[in-house]
């Protein structure tokens, strides 16, 4: 794995790739190595993701267990439901892995190593995360089934709660780096991550992504043991397999972003650079998978006025904060 | 470059046909998400004409926006499936009347300062601009 090569400068913006690649001497062949490095990080990442969630239900830790669920859902019959919005409910589960797998194009694994390197890395991770919201929608109207539409709706006023948490402490981590850049976010966190530097925007930001992967105690739009499954409900066989690859590749993503934007990435004493990106990853996966299963489910409007009353003005105080803290140090 | 041009056809290309499906259904929710889709498309050509800031905002912004677009249409419209094949249009006659207005030509549109596209669209009789507003169909 190519550790220390290539360290890219945290200025350039807006550059093409032929250009970047001529400046930092490196050849489409070199791309095409770092692009088959990333889709293995991937693909595990995603498979440790499914086995850190199945400890985290059982207690257990049985490695073999999301290959054997996984082919048993792939070899069962995918019904299609009755009057369905077939265009919305087949659009679903590939839209929502398309908008887990676009967030995590723009998040580093180590420097350089990296899918896009956009000059509004930050933003672009939001703009990803809000079509999740549009695939649950679809998910849930496109079945004709009164327990999954409801999950779909939810999901959307989750949505109005948590929406506002995620950009506003991304704006303190871009105020710090001074750049959307999610590479230069990293290396702002040299001296100190953001997690200590910005306390309350890490805790907000923590939240806000566990009501993104609707993770308990967030889990409206599927609810276990009240709706029936809710958007997930009406999906069996390879679609239902899709869905769920789709939701563990979206959890794999928010702990790489909380790992990027608050834990300072790929910065670590001794391993290489990767394998600290990797290592906060997964454990910040953990925490999210096995942590929130302690806390019971907030209703709606709880999650509303709890988002609106409390988290956006403890957002604007850590924006505020961070402003301070950049003028005065 | 040609990579660019291919890029910004074909983000043009679907944002009109996802605009059309918007008009074409009879489903809200399918209304509204094909007007997220060619608002997407629209920010995937900025994106393909290199405004990466623009291109993102809107990719951002839209996604919410149409979506909860979708629920208010659901609420407030007595068919929101489609399914109950309500008719959805409604002033038909006096819409065919204002198109019809629209796109008469009248004497004198040849002579306007344009040369010989016509006048532009201000110098229209039937969309002059009153102090009051819209002065229409009357001039």
């Amino acid at each position: 794995m190519r550790s220390s090569a290539s360290p890219r400068s945290t200025s350039r913006r807006g550059s093409s790739t032929d250009e970047r690649n001529a400046r930092h001497g490196r050849s489409r062949g070199a791309d095409a190595v770092d692009g088959l490095w990333l889709a293995l990080a991937l693909l595990a990442g995603v498979y440790l993701v499914a086995v850190i969630e199945e400890w985290s239900a059982t207690g257990r830790v049985r490695p073999a267990v999301p290959l054997l669920a996984g082919l048993a859902t792939l070899g069962r019959e995918s019904l299609v439901p009755r009057r369905s919005d077939r265009i919305l409910f087949e659009a679903a589960a590939p839209l929502l892995l398309g908008a887990a797998l676009l967030a995590a194009a723009v998040l580093p694994l180590a420097p350089g190593l990296i899918v896009a390197d956009l000059a509004t890395g930050a933003l672009f991770i939001n703009a990803a995360l809000v079509y999740v919201v549009v695939a649950l929608v679809m998910a849930g109207w496109g079945p004709d089934a009164a327990y999954a539409m409801v999950g779909g709706w939810r999901f959307l006023g989750q949505l109005v709660a948590y929406g506002m948490l995620i950009v506003m402490p991304l704006t303190a981590v871009a105020m710090r780096a001074a750049s959307l850049s999610t590479t230069a976010i990293v290396a702002s966190q040299a001296a100190l991550p953001n997690a200590l530097a910005q306390p309350l925007g890490f805790v907000l930001f923590w939240l806000a992504a566990l009501a993104v992967c609707f993770l308990p105690p967030f889990d409206l739009p599927t609810a276990p043991g009240e709706l029936a499954g809710g958007v997930f409900g009406e999906y069996t066989g390879a679609r239902l397999a899709t869905m769920r690859l789709a939701r563990l590749a979206l959890i794999l993503t928010l702990a790489a972003a909380i790992a990027v934007f608050y834990l300072g990435g790929w910065l670590g004493p001794v391993l290489p650079p990767w394998a600290w990106t990797a290592a906060k990853t997964l454990a910040v996966a953990a925490a999210l998978l096995g942590l929130g299963r302690f806390v019971p489910r907030l209703r709606g409007e709880q999650l509303l006025a709890w988002g609106w009353q409390f988290g956006i003005p403890l957002a604007l105080v850590n924006i505020f904060w961070v402003g301070v803290t950049l003028l005065l140090v | 470059m040609t990579g660019q041009l291919i890029a910004v056809a074909f983000f043009g290309l679907a944002a009109i046909g996802f605009g059309a499906g918007v008009f074409l259904t009879r489903s809200m929710v399918r209304s509204a998400l094909a007007l997220l889709a060619a608002m997407a498309a629209l920010g995937g050509l900025f994106l393909a004409l290199e405004a990466e800031f623009l291109g993102v905002l809107q990719l951002m912004m839209m996604g919410t926006e149409m979506t909860l677009m979708a629920i208010f249409m659901v609420m407030f419209m007595m068919d929101p499936g489609g399914l109950g094949q309500m008719e959805m249009t409604h002033q038909k006659r006096t819409a065919r009347a204002a198109g019809r207005s629209g796109a008469w030509p009248r004497p004198g549109w040849r002579s306007g300062p344009g040369g010989g596209g016509g006048p532009a669209l201000h110098q229209r009789p039937s969309c002059r601009i009153a102090p009051w507003g819209w002065r229409s169909w009357s001039a």
